[in-house]
């Protein structure tokens, strides 16, 4: 099996199992529900107009609800697929590939279905003119952090407590990209051009992190049991 | 400190037959660093403590000095800058040893990037804590929000933290050493974005370096600039060699419960 092939079954497994069973999902977008009803109670929503603020609000909710989706992309129950994958003759680093991408569709589902709520709570509205930026700003923050995730998650999974020690590991690696998309984000909420920058940092941490899993991922998934 | 003594055999014994070989490197004991058997631990703490005292008394003779322009607080950078830069220096090898354990699977080497993960984040305090000193007389905040160099070793922080977190954790798994020379990999691959995050996104401008330049300055830099690795080797060669001995502890450990199962 080529690596294409190898890494688009992966996604259509993934995929398949999601439709089927939901409970990546489920528990993501209950993640993004509770933490954004919490923060809404936690920052008096109705002043929360500096729209970094709302930025980060809504950034903190999206990294808490995403560390929920990379720690199930290698728990989702007894996963044949994974341990089957790992014994054949396959570049590994397909897996991660795939694995990646079918996180990365199920943040972004989760992104999506949490905006509505996001804006309701907190009376919040989104510029039509920069809205094409904002897509791009979140969909790069989301896929680094999908990789990021993913490659951490393979080695924490399997260790008692790994949940826990995922996002230990995680949070403080995601910061670059917190940062750019906090601010990239929150001057587009606000109405401004937030130039190049976010989107470049953005691109550097997706590339780092993409070309860490795809050479490291090897490593990680050794012997994994 | 020498390397431990073998003890997991009664000297001039070989090991009983049907016995496996259980000395987790057997025939490649490397030391914290080359050459580290050469150089006595002893000799290596006569040259770093004497260069410490060499620096301290060099920077207590620039205190007058320096009181009546700046501030005596000033004088912290002889210990900040060169702890920064030790800090660098210790990440960048913490990830090297890594790329040596992932390549070779070599325990002498996960020894030493474990060592230099933890000395790393000791110096990691240190530059903190001197940074915060600093700050406060130079900028009159204990904390900039704003500065990409003090932020940048905050997250370096958080950063080998969850890497000494992650050695503990898998103490008892064989997988431990690739886990955290990946994780240090990871680590060492996000300060530079970390840095320019900060720079680019931080909330407000950086104030101005306060800067202070006579020969006697230059001099007690350059000599802290070589003084802080040396003594920052000593402690990692400490931590280097309780880890070896702690290894050493396990694998006797182990084979006594052995003998006892074998006597039962």
């Amino acid at each position: 099996m080529t690596g294409w092939r190898a890494f688009s079954t992966v996604v259509r497994w993934d995929v398949a199992r999601e439709m089927r069973r939901r409970s990546t999902l489920a528990a993501m977008a209950a993640t993004a529900l509770v933490v954004l009803f919490v923060l809404s109670f936690a920052v008096d929503a109705r002043r929360a107009d500096d729209p970094r603020i709302r930025a980060g609000l809504l950034w903190v909710t999206w990294i808490l609800a995403g560390a929920v989706g990379a720690e199930r992309a290698f728990r989702g129950g007894r996963d044949a697929m994974t341990d089957g994958f790992l014994l054949a003759p396959i570049p590994r680093a397909s897996l991660f590939w795939g694995r990646t991408v079918s996180t990365f569709l199920f943040t972004t589902a989760m992104s999506a279905l949490s905006i509505p709520v996001f804006l309701v709570l907190f009376d919040a509205s989104v510029p039509s003119a920069g809205l094409a930026w904002l897509a791009a700003v979140s969909l790069l923050a989301l896929l680094g952090m999908s990789a990021l995730g993913v490659l951490l998650a393979s080695m924490t999974s399997s260790v008692r407590g790994g949940d826990v020690l995922l996002r230990l590991l995680m949070l403080p690696v995601l910061l670059p990209a917190v940062a750019a998309a906090v601010t990239g984000t929150g001057q587009l909420l606000g109405g401004q051009d937030p130039g190049i920058r976010p989107a470049a940092l953005l691109l550097a941490f997706d590339l780092t992190f993409l070309g860490a899993g795809h050479l490291l991922f090897d490593h990680a998934a050794e012997d994994r049991t | 400190m020498n390397a431990p003594a073998d003890i997991s055999h009664p000297a001039g014994m070989p090991p009983p037959a049907g016995m496996p070989p259980d000395d987790p490197d057997a025939g490649d004991r490397g030391g914290a660093y080359p050459f580290a058997s050469a150089i006595p631990f002893a000799a290596h703490a006569a040259v770093a403590f004497a260069g410490v005292g060499w620096l301290d008394h060099l920077i207590a003779s620039l205190a007058p000095q320096a009181v009546k322009q700046i501030g005596t607080s000033y004088l912290i950078q002889y210990y900040h800058v060169p702890a920064a830069i030790s800090m660098y220096l210790f990440f960048l090898l913490c990830a090297v040893a890594g790329i040596v354990v992932l390549a070779t699977g070599s325990p002498v080497w996960d020894r030493r990037a474990h060592a230099l993960g933890l000395t790393a984040l000791l110096l990691n305090a240190i530059v903190l804590g001197t940074g915060m000193v600093w700050g406060k007389t130079a900028w009159g905040v204990w904390w900039d929000w704003a500065d990409p160099r003090l932020l940048t070793s905050a997250v370096a922080f958080l950063m080998y933290l969850g890497y000494s977190m992650l050695q503990d954790a898998l103490r008892d798994d064989p997988r431990r050493a690739k886990f955290a020379a990946i994780y240090g990999i990871v680590a060492l691959l996000n300060l530079p974005l970390v840095h320019y995050a900060i720079k680019w996104f931080g909330t407000a401008s950086h104030p101005a370096d306060v800067k202070m330049k006579t020969p006697e300055i230059s001099m007690t830099l350059s000599v802290a600039m070589s003084v802080f690795p040396v003594f920052w080797l000593l402690v990692y060669r400490w931590v280097h060699d309780r880890l070896a001995l702690a290894a050493r502890a396990e694998t006797v450990m182990a084979r006594l419960r052995r003998l006892e199962e074998d006597v039962r």
